[in-house]
């Protein structure tokens, strides 16, 4: 089982200062984005962290990518702590992980043919000739679905979904072990959000790569993800295999997140569990549990002490006090 | 207007908006016909380039510049919104039409306070008399008021030298305003109105911010409420309770909405009938569950077949391959053709006629020819 694993978080922390005055930057309060959490990714499997905004999820991502570093706890890739590379290792890093981001508008540049753009990792990672880069270029257009022929063209001749294409194209063109995947689908049209997750699932097999997920549409982790963290409050509170999770949703938040999700069918009642009031803020986030206040099975014991993780059922981990 | 419990609020008949710019006319409504009665939710559902947000600023005469609604009628309780005068307009604006935006964040004004923003459409809403029109303000900004007035929420008097009402009026004026303000916040289900009404929107999260704007849509008790998309910037959980609060509010007062969006998972919650919309035309309407469980036209299909669901595993989605048309080069025939599985000949020549099924359901497609009847126009 060990074996397999590719990406190790342990124990993370990102704490953010909020600092008052212009000059003296006096600290007077962190925002706790995340606090302490641990998962793993899987050598060609997929990892979803789901969760509503300021939950955390795309600061995980950013530590992942080493945008930003942790205040505590480590990742490690392959054994070796991402956080502490230098030289050779840090380069060699940057070509293992790439990142495919939400809005293709703005990750691609406009003045950029799409041949350079899908090079450009390659030729600032790899020393490759000319003639490989071309080559390799052609290779992950066929890959993607586009033709030939459009390497030459720029970002503004395409439809959104063709640019996640070359996003990806760029991304693999690396051969890397992990992607970071920052909403993928959601700025794209719906009929087009099918070709392109069924693009992300045969790309994964043909490839052998990881991704690292953060979305919050249910729907699309469920048909993309081998393994779910559900985030609240910088927190995980319930991580499992897909199925399962989807399932048998142990923790009250994991349960109301499905049941506020939208149906795909109006026939499907859901047994409804409208949480009241809204997310805390993380500068100064509820003591026990952090979802508490919310949450429709709260017990006093909820409020003094924060739950330990549990392993339900096989491969099946809860943070509550109702288990 | 026949029946009396649900009377027809909204009646659009072969609306055509085409947008003319430098490189031709874009049909971006064409030909496009529903009706919306009192109390019902009709969801307009299509992609990015569809129509449905024109459609919706054609019933506002909300238009950009560069379109104009060439045929067609938009029929409001009966009266004729495309051949209405532009004072009786902005009259109907926010009065009989309200509209929710996709963003909060930019439908409220940043530096106001919500009650401010909140009383100066009440005031506005009262005082018939005072939206004359405003010669400085021939496009309409695109706030939640939906030109309301066409002020700024100024105290001061307006250049155009209105006379402002009398002290005595004033003050009793304002405190049912401020009442009244409390009380649509409270409607919106706003956790202690009285203290909201001072808070600036920067100081509100996402929900609440379009609660408000909900609140100044509903507050005129329109007729019709155009609601574009008003949960995408939401949160999940956010999201239902505030499609909860919709449909409560709709239960309450009857208002009509026309609920635009392209998530089907909103309309499987929100709406009673749907219509669905593909490069500038209406290829499938009928009831929900007619829609959902009898999809007639071939893109209804494909988008039912294509979207991801939680309820259970899907081993592949069939995703519809190709793009949407362009709006200036429409082929002659059927829009949807060249994705079309099920397509021959005669979809490449003529654009497919309208078929009536049960119970209302009409489909745009010539697969329907044998098992419906054409519609009667």
């Amino acid at each position: 089982m060990e074996a397999d694993v590719l990406v190790k978080a342990e124990n993370l922390q990102k704490h953010f200062p909020v600092t008052e005055g212009l000059v003296l930057m006096k600290t007077v309060g962190w925002v706790r984005a995340v606090d302490g959490i641990s998962f793993e990714v899987r050598r060609g499997q997929t990892l979803a962290l789901v969760g509503e905004s300021g939950c955390g999820k795309t600061t995980t991502a950013k530590l992942v990518l080493r945008l930003e570093k942790p205040t505590g706890g480590t990742i490690s890739m392959d054994g070796q702590d991402i956080h502490a590379l230098g030289g050779h290792d840090l380069r060699q890093f940057r070509m293992q992980v790439q990142a495919v981001f939400q809005d293709p508008w703005s990750s691609l540049s406009p003045r950029m043919r799409v041949r350079d753009i899908i090079a450009e990792p390659l030729v600032v990672n790899k020393n490759v000739s000319a003639r490989e880069a071309r080559e390799r270029v052609l290779e992950l257009l066929n890959d993607v679905g586009l033709r030939p022929e459009q390497a030459d063209l720029f970002p503004h001749e395409f439809s959104g979904g063709q640019r996640q294409r070359i996003a990806m194209a760029s991304a693999l063109s690396v051969e890397p072990a992990l992607i970071v995947l920052d909403e993928p689908v959601s700025a794209l049209d719906v009929s087009v959000q099918a070709q392109i997750m069924n693009l992300l699932r045969d790309l994964q097999v043909q490839h052998n790569v990881s991704y690292l997920m953060v979305s919050h549409n249910l729907a699309t982790v469920r048909y993309l993800a081998h393994e779910v963290a559900v985030m609240y409050l910088g927190e995980i509170v319930e991580r499992a295999a897909t199925d399962d999770l989807y399932e048998h949703p142990l923790h009250p938040y994991t349960q109301a997140l499905f049941s506020a999700a939208l149906p795909a069918h109006p026939a499907l009642q859901r047994d409804e569990m409208i949480l009241q009031g809204e997310v805390p803020s993380p500068l100064n986030p509820p003591s026990g549990c952090r979802f508490h206040p919310r949450c429709p099975f709260a017990k006093d014991v909820c409020a003094e002490v924060a739950p330990e993780w549990k392993e339900e059922t096989p491969g099946h981990f809860v943070a509550c006090h109702l288990y | 207007m026949t029946e009396m419990a649900r009377n027809v609020v909204l009646d659009v008949q072969e609306l055509q908006t085409h947008l003319f710019t430098r490189w031709g006319v874009t049909r971006a409504v064409d030909g496009v016909s529903f009706q919306i009665r009192e109390g019902e939710t009709l969801g307009l559902v299509g992609e990015s380039g569809s129509g449905k947000s024109m459609t919706a600023l054609s019933l506002l005469r909300l238009l950009p510049e560069a379109a104009r609604i060439v045929g067609g009628r938009i029929l409001l309780d009966g009266d004729d919104v495309v051949s209405m005068r532009m004072s009786d307009v902005r009259q109907m604006r926010g009065r009989k039409i309200s509209m929710i935006l996709q963003d909060p964040q930019t439908a409220l004004n940043p530096v106001f306070t919500i009650g401010n923003q909140l009383t100066e459409s009440i005031a506005a809403n009262r005082g018939r008399g005072r939206t004359a029109p405003h010669p400085a303000a021939p496009s309409p900004s695109p706030s939640p008021l939906v030109g309301r007035g066409d002020q700024a929420p100024s105290p001061c008097p307006s250049p155009a030298g209105e006379v402002p009402a009398s002290a005595g009026t004033t003050v009793r004026g304002r405190q049912s305003v401020r009442e009244r303000a409390v009380e649509v916040l409270r409607m919106m289900r706003v956790a202690a109105p009285e203290r909201r009404l001072s808070d600036f929107p920067h100081q509100m999260s996402g929900g609440m911010k379009q609660r408000v704007v909900g609140g100044i849509a509903i507050e005129s008790q329109p007729r019709l409420l155009i609601a574009d998309e008003p949960t995408t910037a939401l949160d999940v959980t956010i999201q239902a309770q505030y499609l909860n609060l919709l449909k409560e509010i709709q239960r309450e007062t009857g208002v009509a909405i026309l609920f635009i969006t392209h998530d089907l998972g909103v309309v499987a919650r929100m709406c009673d009938r749907v219509a669905v919309m593909y490069a500038g035309r209406i290829v499938e309407q009928g009831g929900i569950h007619e829609i959902f469980d009898n999809p007639s036209h071939p893109y209804t299909q494909a988008l039912l077949g294509s979207i991801p669901k939680m309820e259970e595993r899907v081993e592949r989605l069939t995703a519809i391959e190709g793009q949407p048309p362009a709006l200036f080069a429409l082929p002659q025939g059927c829009r949807f053709a060249v994705r079309c599985p099920h397509v021959h000949d005669r979809c490449q020549e003529t654009y497919p006629s309208e078929f009536s099924g049960p119970g209302g359901h009409t489909a745009a497609c010539w697969l329907m020819e044998e098992k419906w009847k054409p519609t009667s126009s």
